[in-house]
């Protein structure tokens, strides 16, 4: 019984740091490529997260409404990228950054001027009545949350083969790591970065209405989850899409396991466990479980 | 002629470090640019390999490349080895030399070329698999020269290749490209302080001082030039 229980608790864990650990996969698209820390990630999934339910609303058959909202997050992150975040140039981190706080805010208001503040209810892709779950060790997995877990499991992996195998992957990796020789090994620097932010957009788009049915849809949906995304990406090493899984799982099992087992924690001082895991990341390893310590011969 | 300047002016936002400067590689020679420190050595590669702005007319093989940028002057078969070498540190040696090949259309024979560059240094080979940036300044180096050459050029730029090595490591790279020259009838430009070696392995030279060509001449005459000798030789 006790060990069900935790097993539960586990497995909320694990589905709450699924989400974390995508959307911190967005994060790093973007910041591998442009040293960019997009701040508006989540609401740029959120507004993609309206369009979809706006053309399902309208008859469209979800599966394409949401492949509808993908390809919208790709060209707005395509859009951004090259109007707003490349004119600033290559070293420009901070103005990038107030660019982005700007856009949260800019987005945010754009689709509470279309759309409203009220929270819609979003379909779910899968049966997600109370008893749609598979039953493991007496924990109930539910299959909207399976699905989550797969999706990333299977982004992550097609990433990962991606950058690993492909000449487009060694080209974002090269232009990442040193720009200036990869432009001379003639790598298109500025296109290999807005494929960053066009990946970024899509993946964003795609977890929307993943989550959307469990939260439901409104403009601040992803208010705590860009938080927690940034802690899993911090926590993992920005430049690594592996990293940024690990980091989100890690955060997302830890505090449901402290919040759970230590009382005075609870769930209203969840997300300060959090912020504990990422300034002991920040202090012990600064780079990252994984990511790629800036090293410089001289 | 494989590469013409003709009164090229290049810098960095205010005002030129580079003036009007015109001079030429033919094929198959390997031709020396001499400098102090500050003499615009480093901002003549880059201008001509399109990584900064620059003025007056650049002729690679005839063709006019002085307002192209660098992705496509790569591809026309002019290649570069950047001053410090430009390591990409995160990458394994291999996916180093690869990059060298993204510029290339024909990806079947890439692995025979890689293969004959690690033929070439074995000490690649053995660490084909390390990330490059825990190879030793001369590893990096030889990389560095084998990843220009994976792109196949017709034209190979040298910037500053001695910078930070051992004397010993230094004529052991001038060495290897003194037999890419021969092995292969590479056209090189290489800019160096070093005068004594890379006179050594040249056909011509050219002395840049603030910005222009003070003098210009064969290997030879350079060496015995007194001005070389004076600022450059030390005897």
């Amino acid at each position: 019984m006790e060990f069900e229980l935790f097993l539960t608790r586990l497995v909320q864990g694990i589905n709450n740091g699924a989400i974390y650990a995508f959307l911190a996969l967005a994060l790093v698209c973007t910041y591998r490529g442009s040293k960019a820390l997009n701040l508006a990630q989540g609401e740029l999934a959120m507004i993609c997260t309206f369009v979809s339910w706006s053309l399902a609303a309208n008859g469209v058959p979800l599966p394409l409404a949401i492949l509808g909202g993908v390809v919208v997050g790709g060209l707005s992150g395509a859009a951004i990228e090259r109007t707003l975040i490349r004119p600033l140039g290559r070293d420009a981190h901070y103005s990038v950054l107030l660019v982005c706080v700007g856009l949260f805010l800019a987005i945010n208001a754009l689709a509470g001027f279309i759309w409203g503040g009220d929270p819609q209810s979003f379909p779910a892709v899968v049966p997600d009545a109370p008893d749609d779950f598979v039953p493991v060790m007496g924990v109930r997995l539910r299959y909207q949350q399976l699905v989550i877990l797969v999706v990333l499991l299977v982004l992550v992996a097609a990433l990962y083969a991606v950058f690993r195998y492909t000449r487009f992957g060694l080209s974002m990796r090269a232009a990442a790591s040193n720009p200036d020789s990869a432009s001379l090994v003639g790598v298109r620097v500025n296109r290999v970065n807005a494929w960053g932010w066009v990946l970024a957009g899509a993946v964003g788009a795609l977890l929307g209405p993943l989550i959307a049915p469990s939260t439901t849809l409104s403009t601040s949906m992803f208010f705590t989850f860009i938080i927690y995304a940034c802690a899993a990406a911090t926590v993992g090493g920005f430049d690594s899409p592996i990293g940024a899984v690990i980091g989100g799982l890690f955060i997302g099992v830890t505090e449901n396991l402290v919040a759970s087992y230590v009382g005075f924690i609870g769930d209203s001082l969840k997300l300060t466990v959090a912020l504990v895991i990422l300034l002991v990341v920040l202090m012990v390893k600064p780079s990252g479980l994984l990511g790629t310590r800036e090293v410089e011969r001289v | 002629m494989s590469l013409e300047l003709q009164g090229v002016s290049a810098g960095y936002g205010a005002g030129d470090v580079l003036h009007e400067i015109s001079l030429d590689v033919r094929p198959g020679e390997v031709v020396v640019i001499l400098g102090a420190n500050g003499a615009g050595k480093t901002t003549l590669m880059r201008a001509v390999s399109g990584v900064i702005p620059r003025r007056g007319r650049i002729l690679f093989e005839g063709k006019d490349i002085s307002r192209t940028g660098p992705e496509q002057i790569v591809r026309l078969g002019l290649a570069q080895v950047p001053q410090g070498r430009g390591t990409f540190v995160d990458l394994t040696v291999e996916e180093n030399l690869r990059t060298g090949a993204l510029s290339r259309r024909d990806s079947a024979r890439v692995n025979e070329d890689l293969d004959r560059w690690y033929t070439t240094y074995p000490r690649l080979a053995e660490r084909r698999r390390q990330k490059a940036g825990l190879l030793s300044g001369g590893e990096q180096q030889m990389l560095a020269v084998s990843r220009a050459m994976m792109s196949r050029p017709r034209l190979l730029l040298c910037d500053e290749p001695s910078l930070g090595l051992s004397p010993r490591l230094t004529q052991e790279l001038f060495a290897s490209l003194r037999s890419i020259n021969e092995e292969w009838d590479m056209s090189m430009l290489i800019v160096e302080q070093n005068a004594a070696i890379a006179l050594g392995i040249a056909t011509r030279g050219y002395l840049l001082e603030v910005g222009t060509i003070a003098r210009a001449g064969s290997a030879d005459e350079l060496s015995d030039s007194d001005a070389v000798r004076a600022a450059y030789l030390g005897y």
